[in-house]
């Protein structure tokens, strides 16, 4: 069975690492060490071409709602813990919609067509969102995504909160996977495998690539468990009531097909 | 009055000692803690969710001996069950032991431990610990912190819908709970850590002899580093002598 972890030991190491500089001082066998984690909001990024609101709430996003069909790839088990900023601390985010979005194991986007895409206008494989919890959280079942021309394996995310009708705050931004990993799936996973040409063939060539970004991962023989934090800002960034998205990102695109600005919650 | 303020002097220097000092307890050591950290809110595990939560192991091995966690059972009914998994690769993977289940549970969430334990932890190891709950609703707290303290935080949880076939897991706003662990081995040549020794330690006492990792804390029994012929022949006299630590 293949078993390869990403980001997990250098996290782990560097736990280590605070532990044993803390003996050091102490004198003693373990110290009583204290370790927060630094809380600083995610970048943003493009939400690119292809985002498509489609309102499909599910955690399950690996099939096409109208026929059912699940798209063909190695299932994918992300976590997503959306945190606030407040008073410089991070605490969870709740109620907070968290949109995902990406390519299926050949490297296509569904319900768009162009742009390298095939037409695939009507199918909505591999979107839809969940509302978080009280701890922040949401969970998808999918695929681990393929990659197109151009392209590093990517995940593409919206994070959007409301009040009643209005969109208060909207982020979009990206999520990556260790090459690594992408490699060893994309050479012995059907179907991934037949898609060949990888190139570019790193996280390092693509230009919209931010290590800041990685997910975590395992790639566990039969599936891939990943999970990725989000910090968010969402009462500082709000540029205006009823005005979206607060982040200038998203609206780089918005003319593009298969973008636009989102549609309103349906009430 | 003088006696009184040197009783006073000595218990406010040990609880200055124990608060900045090292995080060993006699023979146990707190391996990982947030206890103490701000409480943001509770998940309910049921017959089908569960829960986990991941802690490190330091450069020696380890008895796990107790386990605390922050949780509550609101229906005042079923089981809980609180099983240590080694690391699947950011879930739980193979199942090393159990802890002993309190004899009864608080309604809203309280620190509750699961205890008589002397499960074998090898040296720079994760482990998972698995809340499993039967015929009830139990609850466990989160922390809106992602400090904790011990080597052995990790801010790692998980949660499976599915009674632990498949897991999500993540390391932002972790489950509250206490890992402790025995300095020593309460048991020697029990390497398996099930209070009896027996044909089961065989298999592990010989891993430990090779070399392999492993739990070795109760094979090294001549106390001298290092598992060798010594301990080889003083396990054998255990084995046949039938011992047990129960």
């Amino acid at each position: 069975m293949k078993k390869e972890h990403s980001e997990f030991h250098s996290r782990r190491d560097v736990l280590r690492l605070g532990a044993a500089g803390a003996a050091a001082i102490t004198g003693s066998v373990l110290a009583k060490t204290s370790q927060a984690y630094d809380c600083a909001t995610t970048i943003s990024q493009t939400q690119g071409p292809f985002w498509v609101d489609e309102l499909l709430n599910r955690s399950d996003i690996r099939s096409d709602p109208s026929t059912g069909a699940i798209e063909a790839g190695l299932p994918l088990r992300l976590m997503i813990n959306v945190a606030e900023l407040q008073d410089g601390q991070c605490v969870p985010a709740a109620d907070t919609w968290v949109d995902v979005w990406h390519c299926n194991a050949l490297g296509a986007y569904s319900d768009v067509s162009g742009q390298g895409n095939p037409n695939n206008i009507g199918q909505k494989w591999l979107r839809g969102y969940q509302v978080t919890d009280a701890h922040g959280n949401v969970r998808f079942t999918t695929i681990y995504p393929g990659w197109y021309q151009g392209r590093t394996v990517h995940i593409h995310y919206r994070i959007r909160k409301f009040s009643g009708p209005t969109t208060t705050f909207n982020f979009t931004s990206q999520m990556y996977f260790d090459d690594a990993v992408s490699d060893e799936i994309f050479a012995t996973e059907s179907p991934y495998n037949q898609h060949t040409g990888r190139n570019p063939a790193s996280n390092q060539a693509d230009n919209l690539y931010n290590s800041s970004l990685h997910t975590r991962l395992s790639y566990n023989g039969d599936h891939v468990i990943a999970s990725f934090n989000a910090v968010i800002d969402s009462v500082s960034r709000v540029i205006g009531a009823g005005v979206t998205p607060s982040d200038l990102d998203s609206m780089e695109h918005m003319h593009d097909f298969g973008g636009g600005a989102p549609r309103l919650r349906q009430a | 009055m003088n006696s009184r303020m040197n009783r006073s002097l000595v218990w406010a220097m040990a609880t200055v000692m124990m608060s900045f000092g090292p995080s060993t307890f006699g023979d146990v050591i707190v391996l990982t803690d947030n206890l103490s950290e701000p409480t943001g809110g509770v998940e309910s595990a049921s017959d089908t969710v569960t829960f986990a939560v991941s802690f490190l192991t330091d450069d020696s091995m380890r008895q796990l001996s107790s386990v605390t966690l922050h949780m509550g059972n609101p229906s005042q009914s079923g089981t809980a069950t609180l099983h240590v998994y080694e690391d699947g690769g950011l879930e739980p993977g193979a199942y090393v032991g159990t802890l002993t289940p309190p004899q009864t549970y608080a309604s809203d969430p309280a620190e509750t431990t699961f205890g008589g334990g002397a499960i074998p932890l090898a040296a720079d190891r994760l482990y998972w610990l698995v809340l499993e709950t039967s015929g009830g609703t139990f609850t466990w707290s989160f922390s809106e912190s992602n400090a904790g303290s011990g080597d052995g935080f990790t801010n790692e949880w998980g949660t499976s819908p599915d009674a632990g076939a498949a897991w999500w897991t993540n390391d932002s706003f972790c489950l509250q709970f206490r890992a402790v662990a025995s300095t020593e081995c309460a048991c020697p040549a029990d390497i398996n850590g099930d209070t009896r020794v027996d044909g089961a330690d065989i298999h592990a006492f010989t891993q430990c002899v090779i070399g392999d990792e492993g739990s070795c804390l109760c094979a090294d029994l001549d106390g001298v580093d290092g598992i060798d012929a010594n301990d080889l022949a003083l396990f054998v006299a255990d084995l046949l002598g039938g011992a047990t630590c129960e």
